[in-house]
C-alpha cells in the first residue's frame, strides 16, 4: 500500500485491524470472523513504543498469542517453543531474555515481526517496516516475507516507493481514495493519475519499468 | 530491642510497613513502567480534599480520601484518552483543587484542629487495627489481580494498541489498575504522608531497576528494597526519636544512592 504521509494509509490499516470503526461503509473479511484476532497479524510502527519499558523480548513475542480466551489461561509449552523457534528463525534467538531497551532498531523490528506472525495469521500487515530497518535486515526481511507469503497474504504499507521489490505482486495507491493496481510495476504518470504524489526514485538495483497508461 | 514488640503500636507499624511494601512494590512497578508518576502525584494530592471533607462531615478521613482519589484517578484516565485535553494541566488543576478543598474544610471543621502534619508527613506509629485490616485486604486484592492477569496487565501497559486489536478490554483493565493505584496511595498515606508517599512507589522501583530490567523481577526486588528501607527507617526513627515517614523515605533514597554508586564502580 503506497501513499504519501497524511494520505490515510495508517487510518485504513487501523480500520482493517479493528482499532477504528469505519464512519461509513463496512470492511469485509474473507476469513472466519470467529477467530478474527488471530487472522490478522499486525506490525505497527515501532517508534511509538517506550523502549525503556521493562519487558523481555520473549514476552513481547508471546503477547502475539493474546486474545480473550487467553485472559485466564497460561501459555502452553508448545506456544513457548514456537516463540523460541521464531526468534531463532529471525536470527535473534540469543536475545530472548534481553530487555527490549538493549536492542537496536532492526532487532526490535524483528521482535515485532515475530509477535505479529506467531499466531499464524491469514493476513500480515506491516506499517512502514522500512523506517527502522537496517540495510542488512531489509533484504532478509523481504526474503522472510516471501517465505511467509506462501501461507498468508502480506500487506506492506509505505510512503517510500523504494519498498517496491520483486516480491511485491500488486500495488494499492492510497491518497484519500484507493486505487488498486494489479501489477508490481508502476509509472510516475500512473501515480499522478491515481492522485498519489510520490516521487519515483530508484534505490540502487531495484528495477522499475515505466509502462504506458492503461485504464482500470 | 525485643521489648519493642511488646508495644502494640510498634507491631502495628511493623505490619503496616510490610503490607505497604507489598502494595507499593507491585503498584509502583506499574506506575514507573507506565510512566504515570505525575498522574499518581496528582491523585495523591487530590485525596487531601477527601480528608478535609471527611473531617468536616465527621466520617473517616481515609474513606473520604479514597473516594476523592478514585474519582480523580478515573477522571484522569478518562481525560488521557481525549486528545483535546492537555493532560498535565488537567492533573495540576486537580492536584491544587484537592489541596485547596482540604485546607478549607479542615479550617471550617468546628472544634479542635485535626493533626494536619500527620496527614502531610505520615504517622505510621498511629496505625490502628482497622487500618491494618484495610491494607491487608488491598494487598490481597492487588496480589490476586496481578497473579491472575499478570500477562494481560503487562501487555496492555506495554503496547495497548496492539492488545486492542485482539479484542482485550484494555479500557477496563486501565480503569481497574488506576483505581488500585489510587487505593494503594491513599492507604500508604499513614506511612509516609501525602507529600512523601510518591517515594514509596518510585524509589524501591528505581533501586530494583539498577539490577533487573524485567517487570516481574522489578516487582519482587521493589518489595524487598521497600521492606528493607521501611524497617530500617522505622527502627531508626524510634531510636533517634525523629519522624518515621521522613526517615523511611530518607533511608529508601540512601539505599538507592549507595547501590547506584556500587553498580557504577562495578562497571
Amino acid at each position: 500500500m503506497l501513499g504519501s504521509n497524511g494520505g490515510g494509509k495508517t487510518t485504513l490499516v487501523k480500520a482493517i485491524v479493528g482499532l477504528l470503526k469505519p464512519k461509513k461503509g463496512e470492511i469485509q473479511y474473507h476469513f472466519n470472523r470467529e477467530n478474527i484476532e488471530h487472522s490478522i497479524g499486525y506490525m505497527p510502527q515501532v517508534n511509538y513504543i517506550d523502549k525503556k519499558f521493562p519487558i523481555s523480548v520473549r514476552d513481547v513475542v508471546m503477547s502475539g498469542y493474546m486474545d480473550k480466551k487467553k485472559l485466564f489461561k497460561r501459555f502452553t509449552l508448545i506456544e513457548k517453543q514456537k516463540a523460541e523457534d521464531l526468534l531463532a528463525q529471525t536470527g535473534i534467538a540469543d536475545l530472548k531474555k534481553k530487555s527490549i531497551g538493549n536492542l537496536s532498531g532492526g532487532e526490535l523490528q524483528r521482535v515485532f515481526l515475530c509477535r505479529s506472525i506467531i499466531s499464524s495469521p491469514k493476513l500480515l500487515i506491516l506499517d512502514e517496516p522500512n523506517n527502522f530497518v537496517d540495510n542488512r535486515f531489509e533484504s532478509e526481511l523481504y526474503e522472510l516475507l516471501g517465505e511467509l507469503n506462501k501461507t498468508m497474504a502480506v500487506m506492506i504499507v509505505s510512503h517510500d516507493i523504494g519498498m517496491l521489490s520483486t516480491y511485491i505482486k500488486t500495488i494499492a495507491c492510497v491518497n484519500k481514495k484507493l486505487h488498486y493496481h494489479k501489477s508490481n510495476q508502476i509509472s510516475e504518470a500512473q501515480l499522478k493519475d491515481y492522485n498519489c504524489p510520490i516521487q519515483l526514485i530508484t534505490h540502487g538495483d531495484i528495477p522499475h519499468t515505466v509502462l504506458k497508461h492503461h485504464n482500470h | 530491642m525485643l521489648e519493642l514488640f511488646q508495644y502494640e503500636f510498634f507491631t502495628n507499624a511493623l505490619l503496616a510497613a510490610i503490607l505497604t511494601s507489598i502494595t507499593c512494590g507491585i503498584m509502583g512497578t506499574y506506575i514507573v513502567a507506565k510512566r504515570i508518576v505525575f498522574i499518581s502525584g496528582g491523585i495523591t494530592h487530590t485525596s487531601f480534599g477527601g480528608i478535609g471533607l471527611g473531617y468536616f462531615l465527621s466520617i473517616n478521613p481515609i474513606l473520604g480520601a479514597a473516594v476523592f482519589s478514585i474519582l480523580s484517578a478515573l477522571g484522569i484516565e478518562y481525560l488521557s484518552k481525549k486528545s483535546e485535553v492537555r493532560e498535565d494541566s488537567a492533573i495540576a488543576i486537580m492536584w491544587s483543587f484537592g489541596m485547596a478543598v482540604g485546607i478549607i474544610f479542615i479550617f471550617l471543621t468546628p472544634g479542635y484542629a485535626p493533626n494536619l502534619i500527620s496527614f502531610l508527613f505520615g504517622s505510621i506509629l498511629t496505625v490502628t487495627q482497622f487500618d491494618l485490616i484495610i491494607i491487608f485486604v488491598l494487598a490481597l486484592l492487588i496480589s490476586l489481580f496481578f497473579l491472575i492477569f499478570y500477562k494481560t496487565i503487562l501487555f496492555v501497559a506495554f503496547d495497548e494498541e496492539f492488545i486492542r486489536t485482539r479484542n482485550i478490554p484494555a479500557n477496563l483493565i486501565n480503569y481497574i489498575l488506576i483505581s488500585l493505584v489510587a487505593l494503594t496511595i491513599v492507604l500508604s498515606i499513614k506511612v509516609a504522608g501525602i507529600i512523601l508517599v510518591i517515594s514509596l512507589v518510585t524509589i524501591p522501583q528505581a533501586t530494583a531497576n539498577i539490577f533487573v530490567k524485567d517487570f516481574k523481577r522489578i516487582i519482587f526486588f521493589s518489595i524487598i528494597f521497600g521492606l528493607t528501607g521501611s524497617l530500617i527507617g522505622l527502627l531508626l526513627s524510634y531510636f533517634l526519636n525523629i519522624p518515621s515517614g521522613a526517615t523511611i523515605v530518607f533511608i529508601q533514597s540512601l539505599i538507592f544512592v549507595i547501590l547506584r554508586i556500587v553498580k557504577f564502580i562495578q562497571n
